[in-house]
């Protein structure tokens, strides 16, 4: 359903990443993990067109986006066709970058209202649904900034998905939180996995990642150094460079 | 000897609350209308584009590199020299209106560039356009921090008005001008009007420091339903 074909990307002299290939199926989960500077996130980025790839080619559901190729010269589509397209996936950021000037529920409503006008009645009873749902139902007018970090990330959570994404990118979504609400958030993506949802997910949570991920990718300078089951790549991973970042990560 | 004369001031307090009017009004009219062209100028001094960029610019250099006073001028005495010929008031204000407009905008482009740029890119992800993300998440924001930076502005624009005196627009001081002339009362029509203008520049800073005060204060509930 997401398919990534030899993504290139370079930030100046820097090159990011180089030449990764990834298809993600309809209802599958996959984490990303590698050191810092991987190029995960960029990764994860070029998948909503965040970050613009030098080379290579992404097609969702079979369709190229983004880019078109006619004759060897690679055309950009225009904004609004973009878009559209990332309205169809939801992102979960780091740092949540919920809008401060809105209340929760008007942060889940504004895209619904006002990319896909849906009327304000109309989005304001799913974004409640929503809301009960990451279990934040008695928030709906508190600001942001009046919310603890791991309800911030939820109410993140419950934006994007006020969308009805087909897949939802999840950009470390726990590293900016508190160690004693990291699991109010990974528990709200442990019930989207059980509904089914089109997971990619950076993280740095091995745990999370064993548990929740059919499929595990280890990358480190701008490359998929190895990719397997969750089982296979923690328990007995093949590369080297795989072995000696899980040894640093599980040993803290 | 009494310097002030009560009587004078009595006769002529009529005259100066007119050129009071003039003055607020003109204060409002050109503090709304810079306070909303500024934003396309600071949006055009953002473009990525050149052709958009450089005229813009040029525009809020030369205002801010050249006296208001002269622009005023300019535009009543020079411009009919090239067959445009405007009104004393609408001269006034065209005049500050177009030196306003630039140092505003530069408020503008501070308070646009100090929103988190995650906030720019959450929009992206949920499919806003430029434009939406733009006026549904950037501007509110961006408003609330130059609030108090355009308060100011609103202050200074208050006291600035009494430069179109030189169009011969009939604001506050201009009216005690003439009537200290004519009346040879310098110390009391000049003072009546240095109180005129405290009586509502004073109170107007003390509602900009409020309007600081509140800015300042986080994003909150808003009194509960």
């Amino acid at each position: 359903m997401i398919e990534l074909v030899d993504i290139h990307k370079s930030f100046g002299p820097l090159e990011v990443l180089r030449g990764v290939s990834l298809t993600v199926a309809a209802g599958e989960v996959v984490c990303i993990i590698g050191p810092s500077g991987s190029g995960k996130s960029t990764l994860l980025r070029c998948i909503n067109h965040l970050e613009a790839p030098e080379r290579g080619a992404i097609r969702i559901a079979g369709r190229p986006v983004y880019y078109d190729v006619v004759d060897g010269v690679r055309r950009s589509h225009p904004k609004r066709k973009i878009a559209e397209v990332r309205a169809k996936l939801g992102m979960v950021f780091q740092s949540f970058n919920l809008f401060p000037h809105l209340t929760a529920l008007e942060n889940i409503i504004e895209a619904p209202v006002h990319v896909r006008r849906m009327t304000k009645e109309a989005a304001t009873a799913k974004a409640l649904q929503l809301m009960r749902r990451v279990g934040l139902e008695d928030k709906a007018e508190y600001y942001p900034e009046e919310m603890s970090g791991g309800q911030q990330q939820r109410t993140a959570i419950a934006r994007a998905l006020a969308m009805d994404p087909t897949a939802m990118l999840f950009d470390e979504p726990t590293s900016a939180l508190d160690p004693e609400l990291v699991h109010e958030v990974l528990e709200v993506m442990r019930q989207l996995r059980s509904d089914g949802m089109t997971m990619i997910i950076v993280t740095h949570e091995m745990n999370f990642a064993r548990q929740v991920a059919n499929r595990v990718l280890f990358m480190d300078h701008g490359v998929i150094v190895e990719e397997d089951t969750p089982a296979r790549l923690f328990e007995s991973p093949r590369e080297p460079r795989t072995r000696a970042f899980l040894k640093n990560v599980l040993d803290r | 000897m009494d310097l002030l004369n009560f009587e004078v001031a009595q006769e002529y307090l009529g005259v100066l609350l007119q050129g009071l009017a003039v003055t607020v009004y003109l204060t409002l009219i050109v503090i709304v209308m810079s306070a909303v062209l500024a934003i396309p100028v600071a949006l055009a001094r953002m473009s990525s584009s050149r052709l958009i960029r450089l005229p813009v610019d040029a525009y809020v250099e030369v205002a801010r590199a050249t006296p208001l006073l002269l622009q005023l001028i300019y535009i009543y005495y020079v411009l009919p020299s090239i067959g445009i010929r405007l009104p004393q008031l609408l001269c006034a204000f065209i005049g500050l209106t177009f030196n306003y407009t630039a140092y505003m905008s530069e408020v503008y482009r501070g308070g646009i560039n100090a929103v988190a740029q995650g906030q720019w890119l959450a929009a992206a992800a949920l499919g806003m356009t430029d434009s939406l993300a733009f006026r549904r998440i950037i501007l509110p924001q961006a408003v609330r921090i130059v609030i108090p930076s355009l308060g100011n502005y609103f202050i200074s624009l208050f006291k600035d008005t009494a430069l179109c005196s030189v169009v011969g627009v009939q604001e506050l001081l201009f009216k005690g001008q003439i009537i200290s002339a004519r009346s040879f009362q310098y110390f009391t029509i000049y003072t009546l009007t240095a109180i005129l203008y405290f009586s509502v520049g004073y109170p107007a800073a003390i509602f900009v420091r409020w309007l600081e005060h509140v800015s300042k204060r986080g994003y909150s509930r808003r009194p509960r339903r």
